[in-house]
């Protein structure tokens, strides 16, 4: 025949009316051995959640590619400023014996500065603009000349105020020049590369 | 509280401590799991950050910039361990990875196609990995670039 054990107070174990003394007991309950093996089955549901959470992040991280238009832009405006000065002059070729500046060096702008804008895919357009003003010293409203190749139609995408990574990156540089044969000028560049679809995902 | 089935307090003890002996082991699988999980999940992170793709990108824009920010007669050395790595992993020669094509730098490593991106400096380049007395390779790759 079994004994049932009394607790009484959660401190006494209490047989035939006999005191134990005092024991800490686990409290055992019937019917819930399968409630650790549901809660298990719950964390491995919350840590199959957390993978694919860090899967998803890690994949829209490293799945972006990196922009590098910025810096493609400044050092296509570097280029564009050296070619038409450098060592303190102008080229040379920009100017006729007249001191004017010369149509010449216009139409071969982009060859004229070792600059080649024409993409390898066909029917792709190019992805860079390049302007080049130059402005009077004291008229500097509008420019006295300007030599421009690419795509032109990236200049109005540069007005637009609010930026978006899906459009063409823009900078505009400007520097003072002041030629003791040609005078003083302003010169103002404008550099714009698109590239949207190997920057921007 | 009625403790049932433990008509002895020897024979309730013995039965606490086959639980225990339960719980100790459920643990321990609990915590290797946990574990095992974690590793994973490191590794997939390591892995993702050094794949091919991102290399491949990685030194295409890298090489195009230089390019671009470089004068004719310039000589470049450029560091690609890490390209080295990825390439001896992928079974391909150091010295094919980069190709030059109509003002495009196109680096193929893992021999998919690779990654190509485009030059404005109308110039010509040309590009070697660096080796060392034995004939191996340092990781350095020489670009040269002159006027066309």
């Amino acid at each position: 025949m079994r004994r049932s054990l009394i607790v009484r107070n959660g401190n006494n174990f209490q047989s035939s009316g006999k005191s134990l003394g005092k024991f800490t007991v686990r409290k055992m309950i019937s019917g819930k051995k399968g409630g650790d093996k549901i809660i298990s089955l719950y964390w491995f549901v919350i840590l199959t959640l957390i993978a694919g959470g860090v899967v998803l992040m890690t994949n829209a991280f490293y799945g972006k590619p990196y922009d590098v238009r910025n810096m493609e832009s400044e050092i296509l405006a570097n280029k564009a400023a050296d070619c038409v000065y450098s060592g303190g002059k102008f080229n040379p070729e920009l100017f006729s014996d007249q001191g004017t500046f010369k149509g010449e060096f216009k139409d071969k702008f982009l060859s004229k500065c070792n600059l080649n804008f024409k993409n390898n895919k066909e029917f792709e357009e190019e992805q860079y603009y390049l302007k080049v003003e130059f402005f009077e010293y004291t008229h500097l409203k509008e420019p006295l000349f300007f030599l421009e190749g690419g795509n032109q139609n990236y200049l109005s995408d540069c007005k637009i105020k609010e930026r978006s990574k899906n459009l063409p990156v823009c900078l505009e540089a400007s520097f003072y020049v002041n030629d003791l044969a040609s005078g003083a000028y302003l010169v103002k560049i404008t550099s714009i590369v698109s590239k949207t679809e190997q920057n921007v995902k | 509280m009625i403790m049932k089935g433990c008509n002895q307090i020897s024979v309730c003890k013995g039965r606490m401590s086959e639980k225990k002996g339960q719980v100790l082991i459920e643990n321990i699988v609990f915590i290797v799991l946990n574990l095992a999980f974690l590793s994973i999940m490191i590794l997939f992170l390591l892995k993702q950050s050094s794949g091919v793709a991102i290399v491949e990108e990685t030194y295409s824009k890298q090489i195009a910039l230089l390019i671009d920010s470089a004068k004719p007669g310039m000589i470049m050395e450029i560091n690609m361990e890490d390209a080295m790595k990825a390439s001896k992993d992928k079974k391909r020669d150091f010295a094919k990875i980069i190709n030059f094509n109509r003002s495009e730098v196109n680096l193929d490593i893992g021999n998919k196609g690779g990654y190509s991106y485009h030059y404005f400096n109308d110039v010509s380049v040309a590009a070697y990995p660096n080796q060392n007395e034995k004939g191996e390779y340092t990781g350095m790759y020489i670009v040269t670039v002159s006027r066309k």
